[in-house]
C-alpha cells in the first residue's frame, strides 16, 4: 500500500504537498522566548532548525506556493525586537522562496496580521485547495464546508512508543473521518517538542472532540521517513503484548 | 585537628564558668548535669568547634545553649549588650525552630526572676514563614539568638541591612546535623557557612547529631578547611547503645512455610498487642502506602479498640493541617497510636512515646537507632524498640541490623561532593552580596568540606554558564546572571531583579506534584507526576489496592476505568529505602561465617546456638535462619562476602535469566545491574530484561546474553564511563537533570510574581535537557545531573569497590546452574522486571518499536 499520500496529499516529512501547495503548521516562532518569560532559560534554537528543515523540504518537492496553516508565532502580548527580527527574516525568506504565501489564522497569531499587513499578505480563516478545506482546527469555521477533505493543524499529535523506561515521541499525521467528510491531522513544524502523545492526552480540537479518535489511521514521521502504524485502537491493543 | 573531647568536667569546674543567676538557675532545676553537658560546655565556653553527638533527650539544647545564654547574662547584666546577633541556631525543620524557641523561652524568664530584673536577651524565628512586620521588626531591635533554617541563612547574607547585624556572630549551633549532612540541603548550607565566615570573621561551630558514623568526617564538615587542612573541632559521642531495648520480631514461629494470610493476621495481631500494653505507640512503615495500609487494617481488624480518634497516619504527602493535628494530639496525649513513614523520625517535640514498632527492615543501623531513639523522651529512661520483620530475607536483615545496632557499628554516611548545581546558587549569592575577586571566590569556596577539591574547570564551567556564555552575545542580557570580568578577575551580579530572584528561587528540596486520578468523575487517589508521565492508552497500574486503567491524561487530572488482571506498570519501586552499604557487607560476613559452619559438618544444636548468640535472636528467628541457610547450602552454595555467586536459571518457556547474588544493597545493584546490561546490549543488539533488589539483581533474554562474560568485562576502572553512557536516556536521568536546572536556577521556580507549575516545569525540563546535549554534553548543569545519578541515587562508589573485591580475588565468582531458582534467589526471581534495557540510536529504537506494532497488529 501507498504510504506517501493520505488522501490526495503526500507526505514530505512533517509538511504536505497538494498541487502546486506545500502546507506546514503550528511554527510556533518564539516560543523560547515564552518559555523565558516563564522562567525556563532556554536560548533561541529552533529558528536555525525550521530554516533548515524547509530547505531538505524544499529540495524534495517542486512545490511553488506556501499555506502556513496557523500558529506561525508563538504567544502573544509583548514581542521582543529580536522576536520582531525573526519573524521579517521568516515572512522575507518565505517570499524568496515561494511564489504565493497563504497565512491561515491560528489560536496564537493575534500578531501574525501586523506582520502580515505590513508585507501585504493576508490572513484566512481557511483556505480551498482542489477540494481541500484548509483551516487551523482551533474552531470550526462558520461555513458550508464542500470540499470533501478537511486539513488542521492544532494538535501537535506525535506517537509516544514506550519499553520498559523508555519513551520516545514521533511526529505523525493522523488520517480519519469527520461525518462523511475526509480528515487530517498535520504534526507541528516545531523543534520545541515532538507534540502531544496521542496514546497519552486527549484531543483538544473542536473537529476531534465529538469523535473517538481511536479509529483514525498514524503515519509517523522521523527525519523524512514515514512509518504507517495502522490504527490507533489496534495500537492500543498491542500495548499490552509488547 | 579533630579529636574526641574525652576529659568530663566536674559540676564544680562548669558551674564557675557560669553566671552567678545562670547557676542558680540551673541548679533549682535540674539535679546535676549530665554526660553529654560534662564533655561540651566547657570547650563550647572557650570558643571551640565542637560535634556533639548524643540521644535525644539528654538535655540536648541545653548543652548547646548554656554556655552562650551564661555569656549573654553576662554582657546584659554588666549593660554591654548590643543589638547584633550572637548566636545563630540552624535546623533542617521550622517546627523544630519552633520548639527551640518555646525551649528557650522559659530559662530566660527564669533568670530573669532570679536577676530580679529585665536582662531583655531576645531571640527569634525567621523563616520564610516570618511576615514583613517582624522581619522590620527584627531590623530594628534584632535578636541576640536567632533561630532559622539554611535557606533562610543565605537568603539573609543577601540582604544588605540584616546582613550588618549577623556580622559579628560568635556562635552557630547546627541541629540535626545528621540529616542534613547527606544531601544537598546539607552541600548547600555548607558553603553558607563559608559565606558567613567570609562576613563575619571566625565563630564556633557547635554541631548536634544523632548516632552518625564517621562523625571525624561530620566533623570535617561542620567545620570545613582551612589551606586544604581541616580546621580544629572537638567530637562528644555520647554511647546510645547502652540506652536501647531492642528486639527483632517475628510474628509466626515458621517463617518459610506460612502463607501470606497466616502472616498477615499473626503480624496485625502482634501490633495490636504490643500497642494495647504501652501507652502511645509510633509505627514506622517505609512507605507512605504502608502507612496508610497499617491504620486501614489496625481500624478494620481491630473496630473496638481503633478509631479516627485514637489512630493517624502522619507521613508527607498529607496536608500539613493533618500533619499538626497529629502532632498536637500526640502531645496531648490523645492518640494510643500513630503511624508514620519518615516523616516523624527527626526530633520535632511530639510528647511522650513509649514504645516504637518499626514493621520492616528500616534498611540501615542509624535509621533504626534514629526511630527508635523517638521513644522514652526522658532523661535515663532507655528507648524501647521492636522490629517486626515481613520476611525470610527481612528476617536476616533485621537481625544483622539489630547485632549492629548493640554493638555499636553504625554505616558510614554519604555526604556528596561538588555539586555544581548548589555552586551555581551559591556564586550568584556571593555576586549579590557584592562585588569578587574570582581567586578569593574559588578560595572561601575551596574552604567548604563538601567542595574542598573543586577543580578549577568545575568552578569556571559554572562561572560560565552563570555568565551566560551558553548563548549568543546580544542575547546575553537574557540569560546571563551575573557579568564576569577576566582582565580584571571580577565578577559581581546582573540585573535589577536579582536578589528578589535569588531569595524566591533558592534551596535544594525539589518541588514535586502530584496528579489526579478520577474514575466516573469521582477522584480516587493520586499518582507522583513522574508516574502520570509515562501512562499510556490500555496500560494498567495499582492505586490503593486496586487496578485502573489508563484512558487520557488532561492537565494534572487523568482519568481512570476499573480493571483487572496484573498491572502492566509496576509501582512497587519509587519510594523504597535503599539497604545500607555496611549492612549489607554484614550480612554478607555473617553468610560467610554459617557456610563454613555447614562446611566443617556442625550439627544443627552447634549452628543455632551460633545464631542465636551471634544475633542475639529468639528461637523463632534463630530456627526459621537455619532452615532458610541449610535450604540454600544444601541446594547450591552460600553467597556471601567470599563467593560471589551467579546463578543461571531457566524459567518458563525457556526463558534464562542470570540471577547475580551481589548482596551489596539496590544502589549499588542499580549500578552494576546497567552497566552489564549495557555492554550486553552494545554486544548482541538484544533485550535486556533487568530487576533489582537489595539482595541482587538479574537479567533475563529470550537467548543466550552471555551475562557473566559481560559482568567480567566491567572493572573499577571502567565502570563510571560505561555507567554514564547507560543512564543517558533514561527517565532517571531526565528527571534529575531537572532538579539540577531548578537548583542551577536555569528553571526558576518563582519569575515575575508568578509561580510556575511543575507540571509545566517538567516538560521544559525535558525540552531544556534535548537542547543543553546537542549544544555542550560537559555542561555544568548536565554533568551535575550525571553525577547525582550515579553517585547519590546509585553507588558507583561502592560498586567500584565490590569490582575491586573482584579484582584482587577477595571476591571469587562461582556459577552455578538451576531449574528452579535457589532459596535466595526465589524473592528475587519472584518480583517482576522493572526494566528493558536495549541502547540504541533514537531511530533504531524507533524502527525497532514500530516493526514489532506492526507484526502485533498483523498477528491478530
Amino acid at each position: 500500500m501507498n504510504n506517501e499520500t493520505i488522501y490526495r496529499a503526500k507526505i514530505i516529512d512533517s509538511a504536505l504537498q497538494i498541487g502546486d501547495y506545500l502546507i506546514i503548521a503550528d511554527l510556533h516562532l518564539g516560543y523560547e522566548q515564552a518559555l523565558n518569560s516563564e522562567g525556563i532559560m532556554i536560548p533561541r534554537f529552533q529558528y536555525k532548525k525550521i530554516i533548515q528543515r524547509l530547505k531538505e523540504i524544499l529540495s524534495r518537492t517542486d512545490a511553488s506556493k506556501i499555506i502556513v496553516n496557523g500558529d506561525l508565532k508563538h504567544e502573544f502580548g509583548k514581542i521582543t525586537k529580536q522576536e520582531w527580527k525573526e519573524l521579517e527574516d521568516f515572512i522575507k525568506f518565505l517570499k524568496d522562496e515561494f511564489e504565493e504565501i497563504i497565512l491561515i489564522k491560528g489560536n496564537h497569531d493575534n500578531f501574525t496580521c501586523f506582520i502580515a499587513e505590513k508585507n501585504d499578505l493576508e490572513v484566512y480563516d481557511y483556505f480551498s485547495v482542489e477540494n481541500n478545506f484548509i483551516t487551523h482546527g482551533d474552531k470550526i469555521p462558520e461555513t458550508t464546508i464542500k470540499e470533501d477533505t478537511i486539513i488542521i493543524g492544532h494538535e501537535h499529535p506525535s506517537l509516544g512508543l514506550k519499553s520498559g523506561e523508555r519513551l520516545e515521541k514521533i511526529k505523525c499525521f493522523l488520517k480519519g473521518k469527520w461525518h462523511s467528510k475526509n480528515i487530517i491531522v498535520m504534526p507541528s513544524f516545531n523543534f520545541v517538542s515532538e507534540g502531544s502523545d496521542v496514546l497519552h492526552e486527549k484531543s483538544i480540537s473542536p473537529f476531534l472532540k465529538e469523535l473517538s479518535i481511536d479509529e483514525f489511521e498514524v503515519y509517523g514521521i522521523e527525519n523524512f521517513e514515514i512509518l504507517y502504524f495502522g490504527r490507533l485502537k489496534d495500537i492500543i491493543k498491542t500495548r499490552k503484548s509488547i | 585537628m579533630i579529636e574526641k573531647q574525652t576529659k568530663a568536667y566536674t559540676d564544680k569546674e562548669l558551674y564557675k564558668l557560669l553566671h552567678p543567676w545562670v547557676k542558680k538557675l540551673f541548679k533549682d532545676k535540674f539535679d546535676t548535669f549530665t554526660e553529654s553537658q560534662r564533655y561540651s560546655i566547657m570547650d563550647i565556653h572557650k570558643g571551640n568547634n565542637i560535634l556533639v553527638s548524643s540521644p535525644t533527650g539528654s538535655g540536648k539544647t541545653l548543652t548547646a545553649f548554656l554556655s552562650i545564654i551564661s555569656q549573654l547574662t553576662m554582657l546584659s547584666d554588666m549593660k554591654m549588650i548590643e543589638d547584633k546577633v550572637y548566636c545563630i541556631y540552624i535546623s533542617p525543620l521550622k517546627a523544630l525552630d519552633n520548639d527551640i524557641e518555646k525551649n528557650l523561652e522559659e530559662p530566660l524568664s527564669e533568670i530573669e526572676k532570679i536577676a530580679g530584673k529585665k536582662l531583655g536577651i531576645r531571640k527569634a524565628v525567621r523563616t520564610g514563614d516570618t511576615t514583613q512586620y517582624m522581619r522590620t521588626k527584627m531590623l530594628k531591635t534584632p535578636p541576640h539568638i536567632l533561630i532559622t533554617t539554611p535557606e533562610t541563612l543565605s537568603i539573609l547574607l543577601c540582604a544588605p541591612k540584616f546582613r550588618e547585624k549577623i556580622k559579628d556572630v560568635k556562635y552557630v549551633i547546627v541541629d540535626e546535623i545528621h540529616s542534613l549532612a547527606d544531601n544537598k540541603r546539607g552541600v548547600h548550607l555548607n558553603l553558607t557557612l563559608e559565606r558567613l565566615q567570609n562576613l563575619a570573621g571566625r565563630f564556633t561551630r557547635i554541631g548536634l547529631s544523632a548516632t552518625v558514623h564517621p562523625l571525624e568526617k561530620v566533623a570535617q564538615y561542620l567545620v570545613g578547611y582551612e589551606e586544604g587542612i581541616s580546621r580544629d573541632c572537638r567530637i562528644v559521642d555520647v554511647n546510645y547503645v547502652k540506652q536501647l531495648d531492642m528486639k527483632v520480631l517475628c510474628p509466626v514461629d515458621d517463617i518459610i512455610n506460612s502463607d501470606p494470610e497466616e502472616m498477615n493476621n499473626a503480624t496485625y495481631d502482634l501490633v495490636n498487642n504490643l500497642v494495647q500494653s504501652h501507652k502511645t505507640t509510633l509505627i514506622f512503615t517505609n512507605t507512605r502506602s504502608g502507612t496508610e495500609s497499617v491504620v486501614f487494617n489496625l481500624k478494620k481488624r481491630f473496630k473496638d479498640k481503633y478509631n479516627d480518634n485514637n489512630i493517624m497516619a502522619h507521613h508527607s504527602s498529607l496536608s500539613k493541617e493533618l500533619r499538626l493535628e497529629a502532632e498536637d494530639k500526640l502531645k496531648e496525649g490523645e492518640l494510643k497510636v500513630v503511624v508514620s513513614s519518615t516523616s516523624l523520625e527527626l526530633g520535632i517535640d511530639i510528647g511522650y512515646i513509649d514504645l516504637v514498632i518499626l514493621i520492616s527492615s528500616p534498611k540501615s543501623v542509624s535509621r533504626a537507632l534514629q526511630r527508635i531513639g523517638r521513644s522514652g523522651h526522658k532523661l535515663h529512661e532507655k528507648s524501647k524498640g521492636r522490629i517486626i520483620v515481613v520476611d525470610r530475607d527481612d528476617l536476616v536483615e533485621c537481625s544483622l541490623i539489630l547485632k549492629n545496632a548493640l554493638e555499636g557499628k553504625i554505616d558510614e554516611i554519604n555526604i556528596p561532593n561538588n555539586c555544581l548545581d548548589v555552586l551555581s546558587q551559591q556564586i550568584y549569592g556571593m555576586a549579590i552580596e557584592g562585588k569578587q575577586d574570582i581567586d578569593t571566590a574559588y578560595m572561601t569556596i575551596k574552604r567548604s568540606y563538601c567542595y574542598r577539591n573543586l577543580s578549577e574547570n568545575d568552578f569556571f564551567s559554572v562561572l560560565s554558564y552563570l555568565a551566560g556564555e551558553y548563548t549568543d552575545l546580544e542575547e546575553r542580557y537574557v540569560y546571563a546572571k551575573i557579568w564576569v570580568d577576566y582582565n580584571t578577575n571580577m565578577f559581581g551580579k546582573r540585573g535589577k531583579l536579582a536578589r528578589m530572584l535569588y531569595s524566591t528561587n533558592i534551596g535544594t528540596i525539589p518541588d514535586r506534584s502530584s496528579a489526579r486520578v478520577k474514575c466516573a468523575g469521582q477522584v480516587v487517589g493520586h499518582v507522583e507526576e513522574d508516574f502520570m508521565e509515562k501512562l499510556q492508552k490500555g496500560d494498567t497500574f495499582v492505586l490503593g489496592g486496586k487496578i485502573y486503567r489508563f484512558n487520557y491524561a488532561r492537565g494534572m487530572t487523568i482519568n481512570v476505568t476499573p480493571s483487572s488482571g496484573p498491572p502492566s506498570i509496576p509501582s512497587w519501586f519509587s519510594e523504597q529505602l535503599p539497604l545500607s552499604f555496611d549492612l549489607a557487607l554484614e550480612i554478607q560476613r555473617f553468610r560467610a561465617i554459617i557456610e563454613g559452619k555447614f562446611e566443617y559438618g556442625r550439627t544443627r544444636g552447634e549452628i543455632m546456638e551460633f545464631i542465636s548468640e551471634y544475633l542475639y535472636a529468639d528461637y523463632n528467628a534463630v530456627n526459621s535462619i537455619y532452615e532458610y541457610f541449610r535450604e540454600q547450602y544444601l541446594f547450591a552454595k552460600i553467597p556471601s562476602n567470599k563467593t560471589l555467586l551467579i546463578e543461571h536459571y531457566k524459567g518458563f518457556g525457556d526463558r534464562k535469566f542470570v540471577v547475580f547474588h551481589t548482596c551489596f544493597g539496590r544502589r549499588v545493584n542499580d549500578a552494576l545491574s546497567r552497566a552489564v546490561a549495557y555492554v550486553i546490549a552494545k554486544k548482541y543488539k538484544r533485550d535486556v530484561m533487568i530487576s533489582i533488589s537489595d539482595n541482587g539483581f538479574y537479567l533475563s533474554s529470550e537467548g543466550k546474553i552471555g551475562g557473566l562474560d559481560a559482568f567480567k568485562e566491567l572493572n573499577s576502572e571502567n565502570i563510571e564511563d560505561i555507567l554514564i553512557k547507560a543512564i543517558d536516556k533514561t527517565e532517571t536521568l531526565a528527571g534529575r537533570f531537572r532538579h539540577c536546572a531548578g537548583r542551577s536556577l536555569m528553571i526558576l521556580r518563582r519569575y515575575k510574581g508568578k509561580e510556575k507549575s511543575v507540571s509545566r516545569q517538567q516538560v521544559k525540563g525535558k525540552i531544556l535537557l534535548k537542547f543543553i546535549k546537542e549544544l555542550d554534553d560537559n555542561f555544568s548543569i548536565l554533568k551535575e545531573a550525571r553525577r547525582e545519578v550515579i553517585e547519590d541515587f546509585m553507588d558507583v562508589k561502592n560498586a567500584k569497590r565490590v569490582l575491586n573485591m573482584i579484582e584482587s580475588g577477595q571476591l571469587e565468582i562461582k556459577k552455578i546452574d538451576t531449574k528452579i531458582p535457589s532459596p535466595f534467589a526465589f524473592n528475587l526471581v519472584s518480583q517482576c522486571y522493572l526494566d528493558v534495557l536495549k541502547y540504541e540510536e533514537r531511530i533504531e529504537f524507533i524502527r525497532r518499536m514500530h516493526q514489532a506494532i506492526i507484526n502485533q497488529i498483523d498477528a491478530k
